[in-house]
This record gives C-alpha cells, sequence and structure tokens, in this order.
C-alpha cells in the first residue's frame, strides 16, 4: 500500500484546516484505504472504504475524508469512495482526512468494447507499425479497413532481470486466422540437413550447457597477486612453454576442471609450430585420428585467418608465457566431456587457471599449480571408433568444426587475459564479462572468420546463394556459418522460452545473441570491429556494457530485433530497425532447413491465448481483420494490465 | 602472524578495549547478481555491486541465489581473505525496481494454491499461478488484493527460486 500525499492534496487540506469538521477532536494519525489494490473492468465499479486511527491506534469515528483519483481518465472516484473504472490502466484512489493520507491502486482491465469508440482502431498501411508499453498496450483496435489486413503483434518482455518469467493472456474477438504469406512454419519444424549441403545437422559446435559451479575462491583469490606478477613479468620464467618448443617435444598439460588442486595430468607431443599456434595432441588420444598433417593445416589457418581475424575485432591475448603463441591442445579430455549419446557436443573449452601463475615468487605468495601458465585452450580429438564415452566424431567432422571452435575459444582467451591484466577499472575478484555476451561475442568471432573466408562482407543480406556449389562462400559457412546458423534456428522455434540475454548458454540463446549483436552493428552501421573491441576492453559487464558500448538503452534494440525475426525479408515497406541487412534468413532456412521455423501464433476469435515469456522473449500473434470491421485483441498478465516492462508491436503484414 | 598481532598489540598499548572478534559480525552486501565467464569451465555465480565491482559468491545460499540472475539483492555472509564472498542468507531487494513475495507454493484450502511467506503468512495466487507448482520457492509481482482477511496477489511475472 502506497502512502501518497500529493502536493494539491496538501494545499486543499490546508486551506480547509481553519474550518476542519475534527475541530478540536482526536487528531488523524493514520488512513486506511481498503481494499488496497483491485481491479475492474472498464465500467464496473467498487465502493471503497477508508479508516482514521489516531497516535493510540484508536478509531477516530467521526473523520471525514476527501476522495481523489490521480488518474482520472482511468478511474473516477466520488466523495462517498465509489470508483468507476473508465479505461484500461492504473489509477491512483487517494483518500485523505486532516492532511493525512492513504492511496489504493485500481487496475483497470480494457474489454473490446473501448474498440466501438470513434477512431479507436489502428488504421495501418502495409509495413507500418505502432509500439506501446505496459497498460497503454492492453486493448488493441485493429482496422480492416477497405481490403482487410492481417497484422503481427508482438509482445516482449524487457524485463532487466534474466531470471524473470512472465505470463501474458491474448483474448481476439473480431479477428480471424490469417491466410496468406508472409507466414513462418506454424508449427516447429524439425532441421533436416540436406546431405548435399554438406551441413552438420544437430551439432552443437561445442559449447552446449554444461555450467561448472565447484569451488573456485583460489582463482579469486590470486587475482591481486597475479596482476602484479604479470606487470613484473615475474610468472613466465617457469613456464614449460616460455621457449617455444619443437616438434616432438613432450608436454605434460593439467586439464583437471579444478582450477589449482586436483591435477589431472595428460601427456601431449607438439605436432605442431607456427608463428603464433603450439598444437599439442593428446599421447592417449583415440586411434585413426587427425594426423600431423591436418594439425599443421589447422596451426597455419589458425595464422593467416583465425588469429589476425580475432586480434583486430577483439584485440591481442596477453603473453604470460611470453612465447608469442597460443597453445591448442587436442585431448580426449574433452571428448570425455560429453556423455554416451547426449544431444549436445562439446567441442572445445577455455579455462581462465591457465592465465594465473603457477608458483609462489616475490609479491605474489601463492601460486596456482593447477595452471599450465599459457595461453591456451582445449579441443576436441577425433575419434572415429568412438572409444570415448561410445561417441563417434569422425575425422572429417572435427576437422569442419574445428576451426570454428578454434575462432570461438580465442574470443573467450581474448576477453579474459586483456579483462584480467589490461583493462584499466576491471574491479573486485572478478574479472569476467556475462556469459550471454561473452559467448555472443565469440560467435560473432566465428562470424568474422566466415565472412573473411568467404570473401563477403556484413550487409549483404546473404541468402540461399551463398549455399552455390563450389562457391568460396559455401566452404566458408561450412566452416564458419553453420554453427550460428543452427543455433538461430532453435532460437526461432521458441522464442517465448529463449532470450539473447537469457541467463544460460543454451544453445538458443547463442544464436539469438549471435543474431542481436549481428543486428546491433547493422543498425548503428558504423565500425564493426570498434564495436567488437569497445564491448570486449570494457570494465562493465551485460547490459550495462552493451548500453556504453551501443551509446543507448538495449532494451529496445532487443525490442525491434525480436519484430525482425518476422518482418526481415517479408513484409514490405518496414522500417530499418524491423530489417536484418546482413543475412536473409528466410532464404537460407528456405535452402537448407524445409522453412522458415519462426514460432506464431494465429489468433482466432473467442480463442483466448496463453503464454509463457522470459526476459527478453517475444511471441509473434497473428491476425486478419476483414474489411470494413474493426477486431480487438485484449492482452493481460496475470489478470491485470500489461505491466510497464511488457512493449508490444503491431505491424501491419498484409 | 605477526601483521595480525599488531593491532590488537597497539590497542592494548593504548589502553583500548581488545576488539571484539570480527567473526561474530555477518557482512552484508547488495547488488545485481550476474552468472559470468565462459561455458563450459568458467562459469561463476557473481555480485555486481553498485560501484561496479564484481565479486564471486560461494556457500550456503550460492545454489538458490543462482536462480535469481539480474535480481537485487542483499547478501549476507563473509568475505573471505581470497575474496569471495561466502554467503549464507540472502534477501530479495528488488526485480525491475518492484518489491516482490518470496515464500513456498503450497495448497490452499479449498483448492488452488497460495504463498506461504516466511514469517508464517498465507498469500493466495491467483493470475499466472498456473504456472506454479506446490513445493515450490518462488518469487512473485503483481497487483496485491485483500478480501477481509484474505490477501491475494495476481501473478504476473514470478522466478522459480528452489524448483
Amino acid at each position: 500500500m502506497k502512502r501518497l500525499v500529493p502536493a494539491f492534496l496538501l494545499l486543499a487540506v490546508a486551506a480547509g484546516a481553519c474550518d476542519s469538521p475534527s475541530g478540536g477532536g482526536p487528531r488523524v494519525n493514520r488512513v486506511f484505504v481498503t481494499p488496497p489494490t483491485h481491479s475492474l473492468n472498464a465500467g464496473e465499479t467498487v465502493q471503497l472504504s477508508a479508516q482514521a486511527r489516531d497516535l493510540d491506534n484508536e478509531l477516530i469515528d467521526d473523520a471525514q475524508f476527501q476522495w481523489a483519483s490521480l488518474e482520472q481518465d482511468v478511474a473516477s472516484v466520488t466523495q462517498t469512495g465509489l470508483v468507476t473504472a473508465l479505461k484500461t490502466g492504473t489509477a491512483r484512489i487517494v483518500a485523505t482526512a486532516d492532511g493525512v493520507a492513504d492511496t489504493a491502486v485500481i487496475n483497470v482491465i480494457g474489454s473490446a468494447a473501448e474498440c466501438e469508440a470513434p477512431g479507436a482502431g489502428l488504421s495501418l498501411g502495409v509495413g507500418q507499425s505502432v509500439q506501446r508499453s505496459g497498460a497503454a498496450a492492453s486493448v488493441l483496435c485493429l482496422e480492416g479497413g477497405a481490403t482487410g489486413a492481417e497484422f503481427t503483434i508482438t509482445p516482449f518482455f524487457g524485463s532487466r532481470t534474466n531470471s524473470a518469467t512472465m505470463v501474458l493472456r491474448a483474448a481476439p474477438a473480431g479477428v480471424t486466422t490469417p491466410s496468406g504469406p508472409p507466414n513462418p512454419s506454424l508449427a516447429p519444424s524439425l532441421f533436416l540437413a540436406p546431405d548435399d549441403a554438406g551441413l552438420s545437422a544437430q551439432r552443437d559446435g561445442g559449447f552446449h550447457t554444461r555450467l561448472n559451479e565447484r569451488a573456485r575462491e583460489p582463482l579469486a583469490r590470486l587475482v591481486p597477486g597475479a596482476r602484479e606478477a604479470f606487470r613484473r613479468r615475474a610468472g613466465a620464467r617457469l613456464s614449460l612453454q616460455q621457449q617455444s618448443p619443437a616438434l616432438g617435444t613432450i608436454l605434460p598439460l593439467n586439464v583437471s576442471q579444478d582450477p589449482c588442486e586436483d591435477p589431472d595430468t595428460r601427456i601431449g607431443r607438439v605436432v605442431a609450430v607456427s608463428q603464433r599456434a603450439v598444437i599439442v595432441a593428446d599421447t592417449m588420444n583415440p586411434a585413426g585420428g587427425l594426423t600431423d598433417e591436418d594439425y599443421q593445416h589447422v596451426a597455419a589457418t589458425f595464422d593467416t585467418l583465425i588469429y589476425p581475424v580475432n586480434v583486430a575485432a577483439f584485440g591481442e591475448p596477453e603473453d604470460v608465457d611470453q612465447n608469442g603463441r597460443v597453445v591448442i591442445f587436442y585431448t580426449r579430455a574433452v571428448n570425455e566431456l560429453t556423455p554416451r549419446n547426449a544431444g549436445f557436443i562439446i567441442g572445445g573449452f577455455f579455462f581462465g587457471r591457465d592465465l594465473f601463475p603457477r608458483t609462489a615468487q616475490g609479491a605474489f605468495r601463492e601460486g596456482c599449480p593447477g595452471s599450465n601458465y599459457a595461453e591456451m585452450f582445449y579441443m576436441l580429438a577425433a575419434d572415429p571408433s568412438g572409444a570415448v564415452n561410445g561417441n563417434v566424431r569422425t575425422t572429417e567432422d572435427v576437422l569442419t568444426s574445428t576451426l570454428g571452435t578454434v575462432g570461438h575459444e580465442l574470443q573467450h582467451l581474448i576477453s579474459a587475459s586483456r579483462r584480467l591484466y589490461v583493462v584499466e577499472g576491471v574491479g573486485g575478484t572478478d574479472w569476467n564479462e556475462d556469459v550471454w555476451l561473452n559467448e555472443g561475442l565469440s560467435h560473432i568471432a566465428e562470424e568474422l572468420l566466415f565472412y573473411h573466408r568467404g570473401q563477403v562482407a556484413p550487409r549483404m543480406n546473404l541468402g540461399a546463394s551463398i549455399l552455390a556449389q563450389g562457391s568460396a562462400t559455401r566452404d566458408a559457412f561450412i566452416l564458419f556459418g553453420q554453427q550460428n546458423y543452427l543455433r538461430y534456428l532453435e532460437y526461432l522455434r521458441n522464442p517465448e522460452t529463449n532470450s539473447p540475454y537469457a541467463d544460460d548458454d543454451d544453445l538458443g540463446t547463442r544464436g539469438a545473441i549471435w543474431a542481436f549483436l549481428r543486428y546491433a552493428a547493422d543498425q548503428r552501421n558504423g565500425n564493426d570491429n570498434q564495436l567488437w573491441f569497445n564491448l570486449v576492453n570494457s570494465p562493465l559487464v551485460g547490459l550495462a556494457n552493451l548500453q556504453a558500448q551501443l551509446g543507448t538503452d538495449p532494451i529496445p534494440l532487443f525490442r525491434d530485433f525480436a519484430v525482425s525475426a518476422y518482418t526481415d525479408d517479408a513484409v514490405a515497406g518496414v522500417p530499418a530497425v524491423f530489417t536484418q541487412p546482413s543475412w536473409n534468413h528466410r532464404s537460407l532456412a528456405q535452402a537448407i532447413s524445409n522453412g522458415y521455423p519462426l514460432r506464431v501464433r494465429p489468433l482466432s476469435t473467442g480463442t483466448g491465448v496463453d503464454v509463457t515469456l522470459i526476459a527478453g522473449g517475444v511471441t509473434h500473434l497473428r491476425a486478419a481483420v476483414a474489411s470494413g470491421r474493426r477486431g480487438s485483441v485484449l492482452l493481460s498478465a496475470g489478470g491485470a494490465p500489461l505491466p510497464e516492462t511488457v512493449w508490444v508491436t503491431v505491424v501491419r503484414t498484409r | 602472524m605477526t601483521r595480525a598481532l599488531l593491532p590488537l598489540a597497539l590497542a592494548v598499548l593504548a589502553g583500548c578495549p581488545p576488539p571484539a572478534p570480527r567473526a561474530q559480525e555477518p557482512e552484508r552486501l547488495t547488488g545485481r547478481l550476474a552468472v559470468v565467464g565462459s561455458a563450459p569451465m568458467n562459469v561463476r555465480l557473481s555480485l555486481r555491486t553498485p560501484d561496479g565491482r564484481g565479486v564471486f559468491l560461494e556457500g550456503p545460499a550460492a545454489a538458490e541465489l543462482r536462480a535469481l540472475g539480474g535480481v537485487e539483492v542483499e547478501v549476507e555472509g563473509r568475505m573471505t581473505e581470497g575474496g569471495v564472498f561466502q554467503a549464507r542468507g540472502y534477501r530479495i531487494v528488488s526485480v525491475d525496481g518492484r518489491p516482490v513475495l518470496v515464500g513456498v507454493v503450497e495448497a490452499a484450502p479449498g483448492g488452488g494454491l497460495q504463498l506461504r511467506l516466511p514469517e508464517g503468512a498465507a498469500v493466495r495466487l491467483a493470475g499466472g499461478a498456473d504456472r506454479l507448482r506446490a513445493g515450490q520457492k518462488v518469487w512473485v509481482q503483481g497487483p496485491e488484493q485483500a478480501q477481509g482477511s484474505v490477501r491475494q496477489v495476481q501473478v504476473q511475472t514470478f522466478g522459480v527460486i528452489v524448483p
């Protein structure tokens, strides 16, 4: 219950104080209005009552109250406390006695009758749109016009609390189910990768959810000392990788999931050394895997493509071991992380502990014995016979996915090492970016590699033509683009429970944040690499980081991005904010996945639709209105008008 | 050890009473929860304080806090020497700037669900309550109503803390 004394009421009460009816009686100490909150449909009434009590909490029988509505267009109130709901919204009703006030909150739920008022309908041309938020979006009146019209209504839950969920109900009247295009697949479709496209279906690319939350206190404790040691370049003297090892050198490397204790040492053999990479293969990897020639190809590609593209976008990784190279360890330890017959594959990982010195020295009084103390990450080994957990990883599949994964992990390495040792102002013991944004930037790294290898660029609206047999873009898409695309399709299958900033690293989240970051860069239409660099080299994190680097609140951008997933390359004449200039997803989806799998919900009169949205989630509702008619869609949350965290976009699509 | 005893020795020399043992005083931190790092090995729970610092959270309350990403909370516990906050308890300050009700969902007399608040009171759950199940620990947000002695909340937004 809010206690509110508007200034004008205070003035009114003060002006009347000389002839106060309470006279010399007990002074009012508190006022109570009941019920404190109530929900009504427009046209309904509710009787409020008020009590006044003195300092001894005794009821003042003869207290007289003045009643006022602070939102008189939403609900009115008589001087007896009778409230009449007028239109959708929230009204504050204030009762005052002797200058003491209390407030009741009245939620007025819309009704289809509101759409009967002259001029209430939305008359939009094809491609035109309107956006509303909160209670103002609770009643939508749609005009069929002279020819009939179809609309997409997209409620977006713009909560900044990425673990929040909301309930939404859509109650349509006077509408029919849309019939014509643009109409994505109404039912979620299974992804079918045609063999001749050379695409791997259901491939995770290596990053499925597997949150490891075991105690990591040792790393936090080491942060100040590690920074000091790095400044003095003290730790590298004991690094095995300080001098670039020769081919054939045997290296013991810790693959334990524990950061500093309980080492799980595997023996690796140096199989390729290039200007920027040291490739090490676990001597216990399954037989029949990658050859030394394959590893040398990875090292060469790392030098000529992956490293320069990542560094240009995100900055140079620090060099704790002072050898100028990144250690890439192909080990069965990565294969062991994926259970037998799991629906995902972990293709690699980066572990921040490897950036911490192993031993105490000087002012750095404590080391992390489990650290390999090198810029490094860990990669999936080929396993043609399924020796590890029964999961077959053919050499061909690993070669197809490994370069993109290397680019992905390199972004993680750059982000962690720069935020730990280079970026000014990263405070506290936590130097990490939020998971959803960190993973999104790694997926951007994969996309950048696609552009470079495929000799194409952002904002070219790439569609099915990139899959032409024998083309450079096709090969590049298979190596660096398809995994992002498959994750985006996963997002499209259910944008209600997937979100770009969801508090997880599910495939749908990854697909959404990749596509969102691309969308945001395209809308910004500036120097993309400057944006990526700023996001990685920032002391800020998460939504605050996005806001600082984009120069605008990202929540409305998330909203418009979600609308663009429907409208881009489908609805003529939409504003630029509802387009995705780099990709023609509908065209690509048609070519490789039997249609565009965006989940939509057709509306029909008399059938309410209940939806659950996570923060950042949307639902795409479709409705048609016949010529000369006016339809309505009432939107509510929990039986009350929409909260201010909900935005609704209406686009006329046909 | 020598450094630890120095303030005590100085205090005795100055005639001051010895300082109370700090172990008795729980510390409190306020901030926004975030899941940070990179998957699968680097993922941590962090509290971002208003001054922009990030503090790793562990301890008995961490499992519930993990379900509260983005929520503004006050955690109670102790900062370890290693710079990790061992959270023993917490309270939700706000969700999107608004207060919430926190409790355990249970069957209501006469049907439906209600929320048992920590102080023992029960609040009937309406609106989107059909998304919740008895036994869950949740936070809920929405308009509240009182009919006589019965308090009710129309659930618009919620979060499941313990499934």
